[in-house]
């Protein structure tokens, strides 16, 4: 990392403008090509989807993704309200496990609870867009639930004390002053919810419910049509940048925060009832968001080790725990270290350089079956031009696969460093400078360490959110390389729960990991951001 | 009839006894402000006023009602806070609007009108907050406070993010517009310049207690302990007729050339200069008065009282 920054900042401008139009070049190009085939549709393959199965597709997804994020604002708040407003027993301890949800992946909540509730509603029943929608919900508030929670925080007791003394109670508080000025931060996390939402494929898939994404995934292994395919990305496209434009449009809006002098709001004590419903409506929540799913999948994986079953075609456990630690661990690297430099190239260039540096998130912006898809039109056009040795193909290449995990995950890492260098004051760095410490022991000694929080909960983040994807990892993956997730989509899709459940757990335990470490970041002052 | 009353309020925060038996009257159109070192319960006993924060003991009453049991929401006294604590998703009009819930919409206008033109902002109504300056902030803090017509505003270090400047010029508009209404206030300060400028009694606190409630120039002159004669401004202490010491203030202190002192210290004030000096028992001095012909650093000098009968015995 280090001889890379020197060399970009020390000769001047023309090597860091350099670094970053290549970075975001390179980080752009598989969603660009997916952007012209939106602009210009080859009509045929259109008006057979429109016939056919497009219309029904669109409905599912309109309706799953207002339902899940309608579901998640709710959720997500109240509970982020209840943790910050509310003197409970325990409620530090809750308001950290209100977040382990995201080691758990829908997919993995989904199976669990279709073959829990098979036995109540039968099997048919269950494979509802309905239930599809609140399995998400449970595995996708924590977004909302973390961004809420920083804006509650950031509110300021003395603001909340202002609106009191005019005669407001607590309850029109919450919905005159906190929900209002917390609604941006809302918005943040609903549109992470939304793009999680749209990018899902296996628990779609479980659920029975054709999505968009849904229909790439289908279109792609059923008929390998590379066309149609691009055709129903760059419509998910579409809907993924309706969907930013309108976040854009909901975060606007003023947010005040906290002045120097002010103090965080305090929770208010409750009656003894009224603390024990508090404790128990979060208690509830994290049981079936957590609990159930974590009980059922060790029961279910003691019974494959009895069974003989925990392994596939392609080995062993550790096979492919194996395979998702490498694959994760180098994507995240990869990811953190494109990102770092990134951040720092652009920091004190200004605005220009910070708008070109934005483009590169643009693939976190798009669906996962999107970026697999651009990224595999992209390798493939590469290796038809055979500059590369021969034999050696980028599509089905671990190059490829980590290539558009970091296109589909930079965003998570630069803009987590990103933060944490603007909350370095200019001062400290002009102050290093002329104490005579040039760009390379700046970054090093100043703007890095200032930033560790900050790149420790990116890591975090990227970890988990690598750990469990899916589209990108089955599209691209290596031939005879499977990881966890695979293995859990394979064995769900045909419903083998106890074979699926040794991945699951293997998964939400390393997922639990990274969440802890995701916590104790931001306790330390990592900020959020998307 | 006062504006507010407290009295014999006690709170214990964590072990620590933060007010220790305070009273406090404060009549209708008065400004008191209340000053001391930080952590004397200044602001503890503003937020018991106001209902945010709970008392072990006493009784506080609002324009004659005892409120000791009322929650915030229900008491209708006015605050401002150092940071406006302004609604940043409501513009100027609909922050002042908000207290007056329960006033009919065209009386609620007429009263937003109303403030904005108190605090001279009838321009900036539809603006947010963010997009005002930090004086304008406050004046806007302050309509808001003002606006439900409450008894009593409570100011906590209402001009201490401000520049000097401002902060004088606002001061002396906000203790008019009080005036004006009649409406009592309590303003919290950690400065004594303030605290004496703008009062029309200073309450000066220290550990939980208020050690003195006078006009300003009383708890100047008159000081009653010395910790409120050193905390208010600069004090020397000459030995009196009677075998005790005498407080003297610097105007009052006149440096003569030649004498038993040492100058420690030469400050130019503009007008004068003012002297530190080392007496010879070893105590320090301060004094403004000089001779023409300002003495330098080191030199010998002798003080003299200039007034006598200001002074106090301490």
């Amino acid at each position: 990392m280090t001889p890379g920054i020197t060399a970009l900042r020390r000769p001047g401008p023309v090597l860091g403008w350099a670094t970053i139009l290549g970075i975001v070049a390179l980080v752009a190009s598989p969603v660009l090509v997916l952007a012209w085939s939106l602009v210009s549709p080859s009509t045929e393959v259109w008006a057979e989807l429109w016939r056919t199965r497009l219309p029904g597709m669109i409905l599912a997804t309109v309706l799953l993704l207002s339902t899940v994020v309608s579901g998640t604002i709710i959720l997500g708040t109240s509970l982020a309200w209840l943790v910050s407003a509310c003197q409970f027993p325990g409620r530090r301890l809750v308001g950290w496990l209100l977040v382990t949800p995201l080691a758990i992946p829908g997919y993995v909540g989904g199976f669990v609870w279709l073959d829990t509730l098979s036995g109540v509603v039968g099997a048919r029943g269950v494979r509802s867009l309905w239930l599809c929608a609140a399995v998400l919900v449970m595995s996708l508030y924590p977004y909302v639930y973390l961004f809420a929670r920083a804006a509650f925080a950031d509110q300021g007791a003395d603001a909340l004390a202002a609106a009191r003394s005019l005669g407001s109670g607590p309850w029109q508080t919450f919905l005159r002053i906190s929900l209002p000025s917390a609604r941006p931060a809302i918005a943040a996390g609903a549109a992470l919810v939304a793009m999680e939402t749209l990018t899902d494929i296996g628990t779609v898939r479980l659920f029975n419910v054709s999505t968009l994404a849904d229909g790439v995934m289908r279109v792609w292994f059923g008929t390998g049509d590379l066309g149609a395919a691009t055709e129903l990305a760059s419509a998910l496209t579409g809907a993924a940048i309706l969907l930013i434009a309108l976040e854009r449009l909901l975060r606007r809006g003023v947010r005040r925060s906290r002045g120097a002098a002010e103090k965080p709001m305090s929770p208010r004590s409750l009656t003894r009832g009224g603390s024990f419903a508090v404790l128990g409506a979060t208690l509830a929540v994290l049981a079936v968001a957590v609990v159930v799913p974590i009980v059922r999948l060790v029961d279910w994986t003691f019974e494959s080790i009895r069974a003989g079953t925990a392994v596939t075609v392609a080995g062993g456990i550790g096979h492919h725990a194996g395979n998702t630690l490498l694959l994760a661990g180098t994507a995240t690297v990869v990811a953190i270290v494109i990102g770092t430099l990134l951040a720092l190239t652009v920091a004190h260039r200004g605005r220009l350089a910070r708008g070109i540096g934005r483009l590169s998130t643009v693939g976190y912006a798009m669906p996962g079956p999107v970026v697999a898809v651009g990224a595999v039109v992209m390798l493939a056009a590469l290796d038809r031009r055979g500059w590369l040795p021969s034999e050696f193909f980028l599509v089905g290449s671990l190059i490829g696969l980590v290539f558009a995990l970091v296109v589909r995950f930079l965003a998570v890492g630069y803009q987590g460093v990103e933060a944490s260098l603007d909350r370095v004051p200019p001062a400290t760095v002009e102050s290093a400078r002329v104490l005579g410490a040039g760009s390379l022991r700046t970054a090093m000694s100043i703007e890095l360490p200032a930033a560790r929080f900050g790149i420790l909960a990116a890591m975090a983040l990227l970890s988990v959110d690598i750990i469990k994807e899916l589209p990108i990892t089955l599209l691209l993956r290596p031939f005879g390389v499977d990881t966890l997730s695979v293995w859990v989509w394979q064995a769900t899709s045909e419903s083998l729960w106890a074979q699926a459940a040794v991945p699951s757990l293997v998964m939400v335990t390393v997922g639990m990991l990274a969440v802890g470490a995701l916590l104790a970041a931001l306790e330390r002052g990592a900020e959020l951001v998307s | 009839m006062h504006a507010v009353q407290v009295q014999g309020v006690r709170r214990r925060l964590g072990g620590r006894e933060v007010l220790r038996g305070v009273d406090l009257a404060v009549s209708p159109g008065e400004l008191v402000t209340l000053v001391g070192p930080s952590g004397c319960g200044k602001s503890t006993l503003l937020r018991v006023i106001a209902g945010l924060e709970p008392l072990d003991a006493g009784t506080v009453m609002l324009a004659g009602v005892d409120v000791t049991a009322l929650p915030a929401e229900k008491r209708r006294v006015g605050l401002v806070f150092q940071d406006n604590a302004l609604f940043g998703h409501l513009r100027v009009g609909n922050n002042i609007a908000f207290g007056l819930r329960n006033l009919p919409k065209a009386e609620r206008k007429e009263r937003v009108a109303e403030m904005l033109d108190l605090v001279k902002l009838g321009k900036l109504v539809r603006r947010y907050p963010h997009q005002l300056s930090g004086g304008e902030q406050q004046r806007v803090a302050l309509a808001r406070a003002l606006a439900p017509r409450p008894a009593v505003v409570l100011m906590d270090e209402p001009f201490g993010a401000l520049d000097e400047v401002l902060r004088e010029e606002l001061g002396w508009e906000v203790r008019e517009i009080l005036n004006e209404r009649n409406t009592g206030a309590v303003l919290v300060t950690h400065d004594r310049h303030e605290a004496i400028t703008l009062g029309d009694r200073v309450a000066v606190m220290d550990e939980g207690r208020i050690l003195q409630c006078a006009p300003p120039r009383t708890v100047y002159e008159e000081p009653a302990t010395r910790f409120v004669a050193d905390f208010l401004a600069v004090s020397s202490y000459v030995p009196s007729a009677t075998g005790g010491q005498t407080l003297v203030r610097p105007h009052q202190l006149r440096v003569l050339a030649g004498g038993p002192h040492t100058v420690l210290r030469v400050e130019f004030l503009g007008a004068t200069h003012r002297y530190t000096i080392r007496a010879r028992d070893g105590s320090t001095l301060v004094a403004d008065l000089g001779p023409a012909e300002p003495l330098v650093v080191g030199a010998a000098c002798d003080v003299a009282v200039v007034d006598h009968s200001a002074g106090t015995s301490a």
